[in-house]
Order: structure tokens, then C-alpha cells, then sequence
């Protein structure tokens, strides 16, 4: 009587939390499936049939993709002088902001992170309490005072701004590193360090790469931030357009067709398939557990 | 012996200094210029009142007067404070519980887990701008085919809408943390009161959630900290021109405005900005005293 009452809750718990992820996944996948499907269907087609796949009648406009390819650009002002950038250039602008930022965002908690453990001085402690209480404080609205800093800096509308402004070890990656750290044992340290090893090379040689899987994590997971953001790049250094600008540039265009439902549907696409394609091979590394918060003894 | 232990037993030498602060140093300055310096520079922003006239700066409260009287006069200011509160109450409600829930499913691996696991994970690979831009169309034509309404333009389901798919969107990395933080509980508590003929349910909330209380707190927190910068994908879907203030929050507001403001204008949004961190720290650590205080105790 006891098992089979047991069985019946284990059900309910498993079913109703079943039925709730199925709604959820339809509510993501449906959208998505019907945003590929309309990415592929002729105008014509898609106001007589909004639902369905491409009609026999109409085909597979597959050369949506090419027409919204070669269309694919964002216009940019730099001190007062209008110009356009195309796919090519906004390629080059997401790849130097994308893997620029992700580097730079990756490294500098590790590094403060890995010191921070090493030696737990009055200094470090500060470092710890700081990152604990900035991501307390809610800083809200100081856009205005970074683009005024950023300007008098000579850093604002400049890539290598972008960057430095990415290099700081606040953020809940820090403590992931900060907890990777103190977890690790000491042994082989220290027995470098008997054998004459200096401290850089302790941590490049030896600590770095043990914990190279968290650290490539990190770097794919702030890749695909950086790569899907494009609000920073609009707001402080418009001079150059990424490939998650265009997409939103060209979301808000209304000429030469890209304002119908199939074209924009296309541009979406292909901003998406090459970071589908990086989330394809390394699911199962993003997905992976990333401790930070410790559980209660 | 842990790193730490290791290092903190190494005698102190200077080429460990000199390294330390090798290490330290650019992070150090780009957080006193970049965090420090530009909150500081914030606040001296926000005292600047920009005279038309003289063509001069005045420092003075005129911003912050300005702000308050703004905050309670302004229809789509008033409209903004709603919706970005809603949407607070409604995130941590409906959004935390569901991550708790499916985190537990994927703890459980329970039939299908690795699945659930991708498509949670979905929203935070394909770029917001992408997905918003897909469901705006999705919530208008096709929900139009399918139910005879457009979502989004009906004016009794716009709003409702636009925080579904926000909350929708926002929890799956959430779920993920939640449930590495279940599958550190040790096997043996679990077994322990599996044997005494704990429910899934009992085991949810007596076991799962008290043990992994200081990540939940983390992202109540932090989620207090987003009140007013979450922007509930209106950007993404409409740009600068959302079509109806309805569905305006504080983040859009600020975000379009300083989009498209003069330097003179950058005073009034350094104050807006400071006032409403004034309105948010107390909450936030008064927040998380509560939590520590009188969250769920393991014991």
C-alpha cells in the first residue's frame, strides 16, 4: 500500500513537471521552427498560407538567403561622416569585438580569481568582498557617465575601448573561478616550486592548464553573449557594427522587400546558424555544471 | 593541501609580490576607472544642471527635483515603474519556481532530461534580438491564423504577452545552475530519506531547495539588481519606436533615451539613474538579510 502510494507521487511530481516542459518547449521550438519554415517561403505564399510549409505552387524560396545576403548591411556615422558597413565588415567588427571581449572577460577573473585563492591576504579579501558586494549593488542608468568617461578617455567609438572595458574580474565567473581555485590541490605547486619553478610559471605551466576546461567554458559562454549582443556595440562604438546589430538594423529596415515577414525571418536565420552550429559541437561542454554558490553543511 | 593553504603557508617574498601584483594591477585600475570612476562621475553628472541660457552648467538638486516629480507626473514614466515591477514579481514568482521545478526534473534525469536540457538552453544561444524579432511575428500573424487574435497588438493580451515571453526566455540558464547546485547534495542524505518514505515532493522542498539555498538567494538578489534595467524585450522587437507606452518599462525608457540624448541631457539620466540605485539598494539587502535570515533551514 505504501509503495503504491509512493509510486502514484513520484508519478504526479515527474508528469506535472513533464506537462509543464512540453508547453515550455512548444512555446520555444514552435516559434523557431515556424520562423525557419517562413525563412524559406516565398511572399506570395506566405500571406495565402502562414502556417504550413512552402506550397507546392510557390516551392522552397531557398533564394530568400542569397537576396537578404548580399542586402545584409548597417548604416554607421564616425565624427559626423555617414557610412555603410556590409556583411564582410560586420564580420570583421564581431570577430575582433567577439573574441576580443570574450578573451579579455575570460582571463581577467581567472587570473585575479587564481590569486585571490593563492593568497588570501587583506588585499584579496578586499577583491572577494568587492566582487560580492558589486553584484549586490544595483548600478542603474550609468550609461551616460560611461559614454561621458569613454570620451574623455579617448576610448569611446574605439574597439580596443571595447575591450578594455571588459577586462574587469567582476561577475559570477569570478567566483566560479574563485571556488575551481580553492578546490584544486596544492601538490603539484608546490612541488614546482621546490624544483625552481617562479610563480608565473606555476600558474601557466601548471595550474592554468588543469582547470583549461572551465576556463574554455567560460570563454564559449561569454562567445555567445558577446555574439548575440548587440545593444553595447549601438551604444559605445557605433562606428562599428557587429553581425547582432545588423540583424536588429535590419529587422527595423523597410525597403526592398525586407520588410515582408519571409525576408525578415531570413535575416534572422542567418545570424543564428553560425552560433547554432558552435552550440551543436560544444553542447555538452556549455551545458556542463558550473558551480558557484555551495551548498548549505 | 589545498592551493590555498599552500600559498598561505609559502614564505612571503617579494618576487610573490611583485607577482601578485602583476596579476592585480590592470584589473585594479580598470575597476577604479571603469566601476569606481564612473559612479563617481555619475553622481557629479547628476548634480550638473545644464542652463540654456548661459550655456553653462550649475551644480545643484534641480536634476534630482526634476526626477522625483517626473516619477510621479510622467504617464509613461508611472506606466514604465508598473510594468518593470510586474515583471519583477512575476520573474521571481513563476520563473524561479518553474527553474526549481524543471531543475529538479533534470536532477531526477527523468525521462527525456538531456532534451529539456538543450531546448532550456535554447534561449540563451540564439541572440534575444533574433528570437524576439521571430516571436513578435509569430505572436501577430500566426496567432492570428491559428486563434483569430494578433498577441502582441491586442491591447487586453499585449502586455500579458510581452512578460510571458520575457519570463519565458529568461530561466533556463537558471535551471542549469540549479540543478548542478542539486547534483553536489550527497547521495547518501537523499538515500537517507528515500528509505524513510520521503515524497518527491517533501524531498523537493525539505531536501533540494533548503540545501541549495545560497544559489536561489544569489539570483533573487540579482534579480532585484535587474529591476530597472530589464527591458522585457521591447528593444529587441520595436527598436526606439515601441508603437504603446503600455508597454514601456524603466530599462527600455533608459536605454532609448540615453540612445538618443545630447551630452546637456546626460545630467537629468545620471540622476534618474542614482535615484532609482537609491530605491534599489535597501531592497536588494534588505532582500538578502531576509533570505539568510529566514530561508529554509536544513536542519
Amino acid at each position: 500500500m505504501v509503495q503504491t502510494k509512493k509510486k502514484i507521487q513520484i508519478n504526479s511530481l515527474a508528469i506535472a513537471s513533464i506537462i509543464i516542459l512540453i508547453v515550455y518547449c512548444a512555446c520555444i521550438l514552435i516559434p523557431i521552427i515556424w520562423g525557419m519554415m517562413t525563412s524559406v517561403k516565398n511572399i506570395d505564399d506566405f500571406r495565402n498560407n502562414v502556417l504550413g510549409l512552402p506550397s507546392f505552387e510557390f516551392g522552397w524560396a531557398f533564394d530568400n538567403y542569397p537576396y537578404v545576403l548580399n542586402l545584409f548591411h548597417a548604416d554607421a556615422v564616425y565624427e559626423g561622416r555617414a557610412f555603410t558597413v556590409d556583411l564582410w565588415g560586420m564580420l570583421i567588427n564581431t570577430l575582433m569585438y567577439v573574441i576580443g571581449c570574450s578573451l579579455i572577460a575570460t582571463v581577467t577573473p581567472c587570473l585575479t580569481a587564481y590569486v585571490v585563492a593563492k593568497f588570501p591576504n587583506v588585499f584579496s579579501k578586499i577583491i572577494y568582498g568587492t566582487v560580492l558586494v558589486a553584484m549586490m549593488i544595483p548600478i542603474v542608468g550609468s550609461y551616460p557617465s560611461e559614454i561621458v568617461m569613454l570620451k574623455n578617455l579617448g576610448l569611446y567609438n574605439t574597439m580596443y575601448g571595447a575591450w578594455i572595458q571588459k577586462a574587469n574580474f567582476l561577475g559570477m565567473y569570478f567566483l566560479v573561478f574563485h571556488a575551481t581555485f580553492e578546490r584544486l590541490s596544492g601538490d603539484y605547486s608546490e612541488a614546482a616550486e621546490l624544483d625552481g619553478a617562479n610563480e608565473f610559471t606555476v600558474m601557466f605551466k601548471i595550474i592554468l592548464p588543469l582547470v583549461s576546461n572551465i576556463f574554455f567554458t567560460v570563454f564559449l559562454i561569454y562567445f555567445i553573449q558577446f555574439w548575440n549582443d548587440y545593444q553595447t556595440p549601438h551604444l559605445y562604438f557605433p562606428a562599428y557594427p557587429t553581425i547582432a546589430y545588423g540583424s536588429f538594423y535590419m529587422s527595423q529596415l523597410y525597403m526592398h522587400g525586407l520588410e515582408t515577414v519571409p525576408l525578415r525571418m531570413t535575416s534572422c536565420i542567418i545570424v543564428v546558424i553560425p552560433i547554432l552550429i558552435l552550440f551543436i559541437i560544444f553542447s555538452e561542454r556549455l551545458m556542463s555544471n558550473i558551480s558557484m554558490g555551495g551548498l548549505k553543511e | 593541501m589545498s592551493l590555498a593553504k599552500t600559498g598561505a603557508k609559502t614564505k612571503i617574498a617579494w618576487s610573490k609580490v611583485l607577482f601578485y601584483a602583476c596579476i592585480v594591477a590592470i584589473p585594479v585600475v580598470q575597476f577604479a576607472i571603469f566601476y569606481v570612476g564612473v559612479n563617481i562621475n555619475s553622481i557629479i553628472l547628476a548634480f550638473q544642471n545644464w542652463d540654456g541660457l548661459t550655456e553653462t552648467y550649475e551644480f545643484g538638486f534641480g536634476n534630482f527635483v526634476k526626477v522625483v516629480t517626473d516619477l510621479f507626473t510622467d504617464p509613461k514614466l508611472i506606466v514604465s515603474m508598473k510594468n518593470s515591477l510586474i515583471l519583477f514579481v512575476v520573474g521571481v514568482a513563476v520563473g524561479s519556481t518553474l527553474a526549481l521545478l524543471f531543475s529538479y526534473y533534470i536532477y531526477k534525469k527523468h525521462f527525456g532530461y538531456g532534451f529539456f536540457k538543450v531546448v532550456l538552453f535554447i534561449p540563451n544561444v540564439v541572440s534575444a534580438v533574433t528570437l524576439a524579432i521571430m516571436l513578435r511575428y509569430f505572436t501577430t500573424e500566426a496567432s492570428k491564423a491559428i486563434i483569430g487574435i494578433e498577441l502582441l497588438t491586442n491591447p487586453a493580451t499585449k502586455l500579458p504577452t510581452f512578460i510571458f515571453m520575457s519570463v519565458m526566455l529568461s530561466f533556463g540558464v537558471q535551471t542549469l545552475i540549479f540543478s548542478g547546485a542539486m547534483s553536489g547534495i550527497s547521495e547518501s542524505i537523499t538515500e537517507a530519506a528515500v528509505l524513510d518514505g520521503i515524497t518527491p515532493i517533501k524531498e523537493l522542498i525539505l531536501i533540494d531547495i533548503p540545501m541549495i539555498f545560497p544559489t536561489i538567494s544569489v539570483f533573487i538578489v540579482s534579480s532585484i539588481a535587474q529591476i530597472f534595467l530589464n527591458q522585457m524585450n521591447v528593444f529587441n522587437m520595436y527598436g526606439a519606436g515601441a508603437p504603446d507606452i503600455n508597454i514601456y518599462t524603466i530599462g527600455y525608457w533608459m536605454y532609448t533615451n540615453v540612445l538618443g540624448a545630447l551630452s546637456t541631457e546626460y545630467p537629468y539620466y545620471s540622476a534618474f539613474g542614482l535615484v532609482l540605485t537609491f530605491i534599489t539598494i535597501p531592497v536588494a539587502f534588505l532582500a538578502k538579510y531576509l533570505l539568510d535570515k529566514c530561508g529554509p533551514s536544513v536542519d
